[in-house]
């Protein structure tokens, strides 16, 4: 009895694997590749706002630590009264690869995103916020005492 | 993969609280083995999908500079009892792991 519960609930669970596996190459075609392989920030950010110019907000709130001992792990949140946005960018200034993470939010999400992340040296979070049609950003500094990215 | 994501719920007045700890390496490809002197290969979450009812609601693109073992949370519009939140993530090399929870 329980072994044959045991063989419906595998093959369950494999039909479930490749239904994933169907939609999965529809998901990692969205990665943007391109913006995760630059490797400064201003070329990151002109990937991730198609050139578009950036402008500063007051209207972005960025919570991370003014000093991070271990930069392997830096607790920030970044969330906006803006209206309509599409996406928010979290960029490191000084990291090999300057681009950490880029979140959609649809509809029924408040802009809202709390994520750990690694730095390799003391330089500037830089949000960037795509709400309607334009970009907006806002940035902090966080000194780093010991860097995320060292062997 | 099975088992590597933890998802915790927290209704709050005006808005319900996702937050998710997730159990993967994060490896940048830029870090040495010290023993070896060889670098470790990059083996990091690319995608990470958010769904209340099947419903995408939010999704994140992940670069390496995630620290390891991701924390994310996010908020959205207040669920209701009986709504199932579910996480899904894929990484460089084409692993993944799918979790739900049910809003009591």
């Amino acid at each position: 009895m329980t072994l044959s519960r045991r063989t419906l609930l595998k093959s369950l669970i494999s039909f479930f694997s490749l239904t994933l596996v169907g939609g999965l190459h529809v998901a990692l075609a969205a990665w943007p590749k391109i913006a995760f392989t630059r490797n400064n920030y201003r070329d990151t950010v002109q990937e991730i706002t198609n050139n578009i110019p950036l402008i500063e907000s007051q209207e972005i709130y960025l919570k991370a630590p003014e000093l991070a001992e271990n930069g392997a792990v830096v607790p920030v949140s970044a969330s906006t009264t803006l209206a309509d946005v599409k996406t928010i960018a979290l960029v490191i200034e000084k990291n090999p690869i300057p681009l950490a993470a880029k979140f959609n939010f649809f509809e029924e999400t408040e802009a809202f995103i709390s994520a750990r992340i690694k730095m390799a040296e003391s330089c500037d979070v830089i949000v960037v916020v795509h709400s309607g049609n334009q970009y907006f950003t806002t940035r902090k500094f966080i000194k780093v005492t010991i860097g995320g990215c060292g062997g | 993969m099975t088992g590597t994501i933890k998802i915790r719920i927290k209704q709050q007045d005006d808005f319900t609280l996702i937050r998710t700890l997730i159990s993967h390496p994060m490896e940048t490809g830029l870090r040495k083995d010290k023993e070896t002197g060889k670098f470790i290969p990059a083996h990091f979450i690319r995608e990470l999908l958010i769904s209340l009812n099947d419903k995408t609601v939010a999704s994140g693109m992940l670069g390496s500079a995630i620290s390891k073992d991701p924390y994310f949370s996010i908020r959205i519009k207040k669920a209701k009892p009986g709504d199932t939140v579910t996480i899904h993530w894929v990484d460089n090399r084409g692993e993944s792991d799918t979790a739900s929870v049910l809003i009591k």
